[in-house]
């Protein structure tokens, strides 16, 4: 395997992360990874429209993209900004935005604005009044002007982008919906999209969402696609063994010394791998017991170890066993 | 030019032969332009570099702590623009040209049978004929020096203390055998020694033996011994042992093309197949080691010099040169043989044909300086660490071989444990402990006084102050090594026991 490949899987411009990278991404339970893609089965499959409504329903889209204008309007009597939004460019892309939406997602925006400094004039427009004292009302007029295109006002915000994937299968076309980015249980929930169907290559974001042993399958399926890019095949079962080994805590540990740590509990052990004195002092002031059943432990105090032949011991059984006496046989008996 | 009488003709320009883009070591690699480039820097910069051959014209004169020698040094059939210019200088080139001396060559030239050979010749080794190397082909030998220094009294003028001027003289030392020391501490000439015989006898006056003894794997036969004086005012020796090599498995050999193989195994003569004339390969190369190396350019040297050695008349093999394959097949063909260097050759064991045809040809050898001998490894019980009592590392030193971590892995896969526990417990650092069953701590063996008066060695628990129910353990010292610096930390270890 080479160090280090882009393979582009099958859209162009996508890009995911191959070979020994990927591998030590999945072994380390990475928290963070650096391409997680999320594959969405819709629930419609063979049409470009619907699969293009799901994509602007799953996509970042933020205010300043579906408003037509935003203005500060200066009256005599107050200052304040109008937002009107473009409804035939909504309508174009099937999304489901009004005013009243609007709203609330720039009330849950990271802007500091209250219920009341919003007003909703109609369908289409907003007004926002500017908080804080007068003196400084151009200023925050301003910079009211320059935040407000940046509230996300659909789809999820941890999305990067979605792409339509056009896969043949039977001889059928068959679109599904690549999604980049984290999110998981928003773009399960979407409409149009089939949550039972769906899955990412985040093994943290799987098992946060789905379950352990949702992610336990994923580790299997991920090293099975990393290998199989690199034109090698593994049987199962090694794979198996790992991801069971990774998850057999309940939760997804890595095989770094933290995940070690948590797999075990043999100081002996836990000592010779990594940070010695650490795990020393700690066992020592903690009053640990060591059950030397491990294979480390076993040859570091000299024991042959406890699995394949060492499982069992064998026992003589001497019949009818004589008893000897020490000493002078006795003279009268 | 000038000689010739005419008025010097004044050139403006001249052309370089294409061959001279190449340096020496690589210019004389017959048909390097049909190899693949990587063979070509193998040859060049590593082969030739290791190969056994002259190294110097005065090796009788010199002491050198490690040089080789070929026994016969043979010029290879082939020649090139660059080889030429190895002879002597203001001569002539050309046919009736000088021809450099076989000792500029390192190498000797073998008749090798491109063939499979009962299955030693796999993966890079050659199988090779023990009668041509019984008759001497690429023996060689090995000479090694020992130096020893001492003070010379007179040149540093004051008189230092009489217990430690330290001579050279013959003593009844301990560390090693004199036998073959005359009385001024310096063996015969002539002399064979071995391992554990001393080289150089070294004693101070006040009887401390300072000599200088052979290693455990160093053997030869005394060629020189020469004392001499330096100018930091000290005396020193130097004995040269020689020792005659024979090839033997293992030793490491290479063709002109970076073609490199380990001998693995010697055949007989009369076991080879033979060719009509009764010709028998010296070197057998497996087949196998062309396709992907690709080098060509070493069966087109072999077909080369089987047409030169039947007096044909095509010579030069410089690389870029523009002979082609169908004047070396023609050349082949007007000796006699088939156009394409195959012979129908006969089993030697049953005397049948061989149905298939066999390449063979004459091909320059190469032998390298990696030796099995320099390089075997061999111990059974010998010197061990002092503080954690496993074995020591060196051959030098008579150590051991590492049995890391990925290897106790592939044992633990095996799932054999008693292996592993022979491996890592028994033959490394077995010992045994004592272990108090009431506090449970570690009792060390101590001297104490018991009421009568005496002293006796023994195991004594300090925390209980009691010698009763102390049990005896086998442990790697490295274990016991461990509890006792830990207690040491102030981390004491407690150990339950139960009986076996």
């Amino acid at each position: 395997m080479t160090l280090k490949t882009f393979h582009f899987a099958g859209v162009a411009s996508m890009n995911v992360t191959l070979g020994v990278p990927r591998i030590k991404e999945i072994i380390n339970a990475a928290k963070k990874i650096s391409t997680p893609i999320i594959t969405a089965t819709l629930e419609c499959d063979d049409n470009l429209k619907t699969a293009r409504m799901v994509k602007g329903r799953v996509e970042k889209t933020v205010l300043g993209e579906v408003a037509k204008s935003v203005r500060i309007v200066i009256t005599s009597r107050s200052a304040s900004i109008v937002v009107t939004l473009d409804m035939e460019r909504i309508q174009a892309s099937q999304l489901c935005i009004n005013a009243q939406i609007v709203k609330e997602k720039i009330l849950q925006s990271k802007i500091k604005l209250k219920e009341q400094h919003i007003k909703v004039l109609d369908a289409r427009k907003l007004e926002i009044i500017p908080p804080g004292d007068k003196s400084k009302l151009h200023f925050e007029l301003h910079s009211l002007k320059n935040k407000l295109p940046t509230v996300v006002v659909k789809g999820t915000n941890t999305v990067e982008r979605a792409v339509i994937n056009k896969t043949k299968k039977d001889n059928k076309e068959q679109y599904n919906l690549l999604v980049e980015g984290t999110g998981l249980q928003a773009v399960m929930g979407t409409e149009g999209i089939d949550g039972c169907k769906t899955t990412s290559n985040h093994i943290m974001e799987v098992r946060q969402v789905i379950g352990i042993e949702a992610a336990r399958k994923c580790i299997i399926e991920e090293i099975k696609y990393t290998m199989a890019s690199h034109g090698m095949t593994i049987d199962i079962r090694h794979m198996m063994l790992l991801a069971d080994l990774m998850t057999f805590k309940g939760e997804v540990l890595g095989i770094t010394r933290h995940g070690i740590q948590k797999m075990k509990d043999s100081v002996l052990m836990l000592a010779s791998f990594e940070k010695t004195a650490d795990h020393l002092f700690n066992a020592s002031v903690n009053g640990r017991d060591d059950k030397i059943e491990g294979v480390s432990e076993c040859i570091i105090m000299g024991i042959p170890m406890q699995i394949g032949t060492g499982i069992l011991k064998v026992r003589q059984r001497v019949e009818n066993a004589q008893q000897l006496s020490y000493g002078l046989d006795p003279i009268i008996q | 030019m000038e000689s010739e009488g005419k008025s010097p003709v004044k050139y403006t320009h001249c052309e370089l032969d294409m061959s001279f883009l190449l340096g020496l070591s690589c210019a004389i690699i017959p048909f390097a332009n049909h190899d693949h480039a990587r063979r070509v820097l193998y040859q060049s910069e590593k082969h030739s570099q290791q190969a056994i051959g002259f190294s110097t014209t005065n090796p009788n004169i010199r002491v050198d702590t490690n040089t080789h020698q070929l026994y016969y040094p043979q010029r290879p059939l082939f020649r090139t623009m660059l080889s030429d210019s190895l002879g002597k200088p203001g001569y002539p080139l050309g046919h009736n040209g000088i021809v450099p001396r076989p000792e500029y060559f390192n190498g000797q030239c073998a008749i090798v049978a491109v063939n499979v050979h009962l299955g030693y010749n796999q993966e890079d080794s050659l199988v090779m004929n023990r009668s041509s190397l019984e008759r001497g082909m690429f023996r060689s030998e090995h000479i090694r020096s020992y130096k020893a220094e001492v003070d010379n009294k007179e040149a540093l003028g004051k008189k230092p203390k009489y217990e430690d001027t330290v001579n050279f003289g013959k003593m009844q030392s301990k560390i090693g055998r004199v036998d073959s020391l005359d009385d001024d501490g310096f063996p015969f000439i002539g002399a064979n020694l071995q391992s554990g015989d001393i080289v150089i006898g070294k004693c101070a006056e006040s009887g401390v033996d300072h000599s200088i003894k052979l290693k455990h794997t160093e053997r030869g036969m005394v060629q020189k011994v020469v004392l001499s004086a330096n100018d930091d005012g000290k005396n020193f020796a130097v004995v040269s042992l020689r020792q005659v090599r024979m090839p033997c498995l293992g030793d490491k050999f290479s063709s002109m093309h970076g073609q490199k193989g380990v001998l693995g195994f010697l055949e007989s003569q009369e076991n080879f197949p033979f060719t009509i004339q009764g010709i028998v390969p010296d070197i057998v190369i497996n087949p196998h080691a062309f396709p992907s190396r690709q080098t060509p350019g070493q069966l087109l040297e072999a077909a080369l010099g089987k047409g030169i050695a039947c007096g044909g008349s095509l010579r030069y093999a410089t690389p870029f040169s523009t002979v082609s394959v169908d004047d070396i097949t023609d050349q082949l063909h007007r000796a006699g043989f088939s156009r394409w260097g195959n012979e129908r050759v006969y089993n030697g064991r049953t005397g049948e044909m061989i149905h298939s045809l066999v390449f063979m040809g004459p091909t320059c050898y190469q032998r390298l300086t990696h030796m099995s001998e320099d390089k075997v490894k061999f111990r059974n019980t010998g010197p061990v660490h002092p503080l954690t009592r496993q074995p020591v590392a060196d051959r030098k030193r008579f150590g051991g071989i590492k049995f890391g971590e990925m290897e106790r892995d592939c044992l633990i896969a095996h799932g054999a444990a008693a292996n592993l526990h022979e491996r890592l417990f028994t033959l490394s650092d077995s010992s045994q402990m004592h272990i108090c069953r009431k506090c449970k701590n570690i009792a060390n063996v101590i001297q104490r006084p018991v009421p009568g008066g005496r002293k006796i060695r023994g195991p004594y628990c300090r925390f209980c102050e009691s010698v009763e129910d102390i049990v005896r353990v086998n442990v790697p010292y490295g274990a016991k090594l461990l509890c006792q610096e830990l207690f040491s930390m102030g981390i004491s270890l407690k150990f339950e026991t139960e009986v076996f």
